[in-house]
């Protein structure tokens, strides 16, 4: 079937040569640094950098254009959950409060809090190439080997390559669950009302959840048959060396995040205070 | 080589039941229909294929030769490309598929990717539920049809307890108890011994007699010509032959090109010199039902 989300997509460029691990390693500079940092100048840096690398990668924003909606919708949900529960935690952190529409009660919208709300966006559009572009463009199993050549357990290493391996094979059970039950009535069209819909869609995850236990049984005894885990080591077949390019982009994400440690120094915490 | 021709002589006693398929209206029609995936090459290439109501079909082929793609677009599953499926003269394109579900029953290869409920009679029940049909009636229907299928005695039973065939069963009674005028299975006895592939296939063949119309996708030769009358084989995405079983499987050219394997009677067949192939195995199978029925 096709376009299967967040599975790999086969490509040739710069971010696909890179080797596994050093996409993780940078992911996760990339992503801490984002996650830590309240600073809209080092904020806005990451998201140049990221979508930077999303055009080096050649992946089409069709191909994720699903799950980015998917994200996109959370990232509105949050921010009207920030604004419901917390409407003055701008004017908490920044000390100041500069109206611009009265409220009922605390309502009252703030320069503050909308900047405040502006960084928490710009942390998840900040996060998301990264994120994305370390699924779809790392080939499970070379993964498995270079997560297996920084120190982690084979057998660790293994298991969060097929975890990745199985991603696009449980979707296209999914489909074909929800299809088979399409075809028995249960309607989860746009036809059918939403609330019926969610609940007409539960009842894939039964089957769906039977199905992949059974795989699990499946694959844990082919790889037991093999002999898997019998020995302390293994070869890969599908190792890549660490090259120039991965100690270049790995200083690369070093750098961003040293970026931002100082950048905290400089503010004396998280928050970037253009008000004060 | 007296042996021989006692076994030739006996083979010619064996009375080969003479069959004359009854015409009936087309209850499916498949006309110059194409698919693929996009950005890849055509899995289904310009399909025509007319079935008629009360007919087993087997639609053969090998691995990615487009045979589970065809059963996909006959249950809605993906629609074509190009071209047009017609349900009792009917255009059937923009059919959702919960409407084509209504015609076309599809009994998936895999039996538990389609149980969602934990006890049997729940689980048939199902899709009546979803269909406003009353209570009562639906408790009818659901007991009927589990009696059919055989497992009444299990209806209380959590379907985790049933065995792998009985399994296939349940999915079969599934969709079964909806009502569809067109029944397709996708490998209806892969992974099942022969005593259960037996009762399957007598089990189908009485729901034929009852009308429905029987379409099996499988790779399983012998399946193909015990039971279906006609067999449809597929090769790189188009139909190259539409005939009998015995035909098909006695034309070595064709068995090469569609990337087939004959079945076992065949090669018996060459081993004991028998020229006919068509009329032994036929034969074969003949006595094979005899003495199957004998036994019952």
């Amino acid at each position: 079937m096709s376009n299967e989300l967040l599975s790999f997509i086969e490509r040739d460029s710069v971010i696909h040569r890179l080797n596994g691990a050093t996409k993780l390693i940078c992911f996760i500079l990339l992503s801490s640094a984002a996650m830590l940092s309240y600073d809209t100048r080092v904020l806005l840096f990451i998201v140049f950098v990221s979508v930077i690398i999303f055009i080096l990668s050649k992946v089409k924003i069709r191909e994720i254009g699903f799950i980015l909606g998917f994200i996109l919708f959370f990232l509105i949900l949050n921010n009207i959950a920030i604004y419901l529960f917390a409407p003055q935690h701008g004017t908490l952190i920044y000390g100041a409060s500069h109206q611009i529409i009265e409220g009922i009660g605390r309502y009252s919208l703030t320069w503050e809090q909308l900047f405040y709300q502006l960084n928490i966006t710009l942390k998840y559009i900040a996060v998301i190439p990264p994120a994305l572009l370390f699924i779809v463009t790392t080939h499970p199993s070379e993964f498995a080997a270079s997560l297996n050549r920084i120190g982690i357990s084979y057998r660790l290493s293994y298991s969060v390559s097929i975890a990745l391996r199985y991603i696009p094979d449980i979707q296209r059970d999914y489909k074909t669950i929800a299809k088979s039950q399409q075809a028995r009535g249960i309607d989860m069209s746009r036809n059918e009302k939403l609330g019926k819909r969610i609940k007409n869609a539960s009842s894939i995850l039964l089957p769906l959840i039977l199905s992949s236990l059974d795989r699990i049984e499946t694959i844990s005894n082919v790889m037991e048959l093999r002999g898997f885990g019998k020995r302390k080591k293994r070869t890969w077949y599908s190792y890549r060396k660490f090259a120039r390019r991965d100690m270049i982009a790995i200083s690369m994400s070093l750098i961003i995040f040293g970026m931002m440690i100082v950048f905290m120094f400089l503010n004396n915490g998280r928050f970037y205070n253009p008000f004060s | 080589m007296r042996k021989l021709e006692r076994k030739k002589a006996w083979l010619n006693d064996i009375p080969v039941a003479k069959y004359e398929q009854p015409i009936h209206s087309p209850i499916l029609e498949i006309q110059n229909v194409s698919f693929g995936y996009p950005d890849k090459q055509a899995t289904l290439n310009n399909v025509n294929l007319t079935i008629h109501r009360g007919e087993m079909v087997s639609i053969v082929g090998a691995n990615g030769t487009g045979k589970s793609t065809l059963g996909k677009l006959i249950c809605g599953f993906e629609k074509p490309i190009s071209g047009t499926l017609l349900f009792n003269g009917k255009n059937g394109n923009n059919d959702s598929l919960k409407m084509r579900g209504e015609q076309v029953g599809f009994v998936l290869q895999n039996p538990n990717q389609m149980f969602s409920k934990h006890i049997v009679q729940e689980e048939v029940g199902l899709g009546l539920l979803h269909k406003e049909v009353s209570p009562d009636e639906v408790k009818l229907r659901v007991e009927q049809t589990l009696k059919v299928c055989g497992l009444y005695p299990f209806r209380n039973w959590p379907i985790s307890a049933l065995s792998y065939g009985q399994k296939k069963r349940l999915s079969i009674a599934a969709i079964l108890v909806m009502e569809p005028s067109i029944l397709l299975l996708d490998e209806p006895t892969a992974g099942q011994d022969y005593k259960h592939t037996t009762e399957l296939m007598t089990f189908l063949e009485s729901l034929q007699t009852q009308g429905i119309t029987i379409i099996l996708i499988t790779h399983d030769m012998h399946l193909m010509t015990e039971y279906t009358k006609r067999a449809i084989v597929l090769s790189g995405g188009q139909i190259i032959a539409d005939d009998s079983p015995a035909k098909i499987l006695a034309n070595t050219e064709l068995i090469e090109r569609a990337n087939l394997k004959q079945s076992s009677l065949h090669a018996l067949a060459t081993t004991l010199h028998i020229t006919d192939h068509e009329r032994f195995v036929e034969k074969f199978i003949q006595f094979d039902r005899e003495v199957r029925l004998n036994e019952q």
